[in-house]
């Protein structure tokens, strides 16, 4: 997977995590709803760290620094950036 | 204060008797039946009456509005005949135009509400990227708001 298509995965999988955790929050005995979290936030775990080992850290703290020779936070684009970021629309959203 | 009102209130006679009458016209239907129910409804009886137009009938009940905020004195308009002594009052007195008569209509009705959100009796999860597009990882809780329409289920 590209950039794009990483990010994007990441993003969709933590929405899912936050989405799963309010459903859970007013359902804690939802043994299904609770699996499905777990899946989704172990499924997020991991494409986090594909993303910064190739791309960089995603957040100024708790990212591990890949390169060891240089602090690439400070580089542009930040995640907040338009450029950085890609565009949801399309036939997902049907 | 009182200055800035008018002069806001000056700019906005125009739209009162336009587009103001045509919300009022088009979209507040089933509020203006309901205060229409209860003579003692202060928007009710103005819309009632035979000698007062559309702007007039917004106008006045802005008016309300406006005494409310300049002279700080809520209380004296909580009873019914408080109301109705507002009412007497000259339309064009203060009127403002931007203030939704319906909307004080039914905080004087039914007062303000209680939000009311059903227990979630269902669990269907899309795929991450469908329900990122959509806002909720719940195939029954797509429903987006589209100006002009209801919130009921489609």
């Amino acid at each position: 997977m590209d950039r794009e298509a990483l990010l994007n995965r990441l993003t969709a999988l933590d929405f899912m995590a936050v989405d799963l955790g309010l459903y859970l929050n007013t359902h804690p005995d939802d043994r299904n709803a609770i699996g499905e979290y777990n899946k989704i936030i172990e499924a997020a775990d991991l494409v986090r760290v594909k993303y910064e080992q190739a791309y960089g850290p995603l957040c100024s703290f708790r990212s591990l620094c890949q390169n060891p020779d240089k602090w690439i936070w400070n580089d542009n684009p930040w995640p907040w950036e338009r450029s950085f970021n890609f565009l949801v629309s399309g036939e997902g959203c049907n | 204060m009182k200055e800035l009102f008018e002069d806001y209130s000056n700019q906005m006679d125009v739209r009162n008797s336009s587009v103001g009458t045509n919300k009022n016209n088009n979209m507040c239907n089933a509020e203006k039946a309901y205060c229409n129910g209860n003579n003692d409804m202060t928007a009710g009886t103005m819309n009632t009456s035979k000698s007062m137009n559309n702007a007039d009938y917004m106008t006045q009940s802005n008016s309300i509005m406006i005494d409310q905020m300049t002279d700080g004195s809520n209380m004296e308009y909580m009873s019914d005949t408080s109301v109705n002594g507002v009412m007497l009052k000259p339309a064009k007195e203060y009127s403002m135009g931007i203030s939704d008569s319906c909307n004080e209509c039914v905080i004087q009705k039914v007062g303000l509400a209680q939000a009311y959100v059903p227990y979630q009796a269902t669990f269907n999860v899309m795929n991450p990227e469908r329900s990122l597009c959509n806002g909720t990882a719940f195939q029954e809780l797509i429903s987006p708001y589209k100006k002009g329409t209801g919130l009921g289920k489609k």
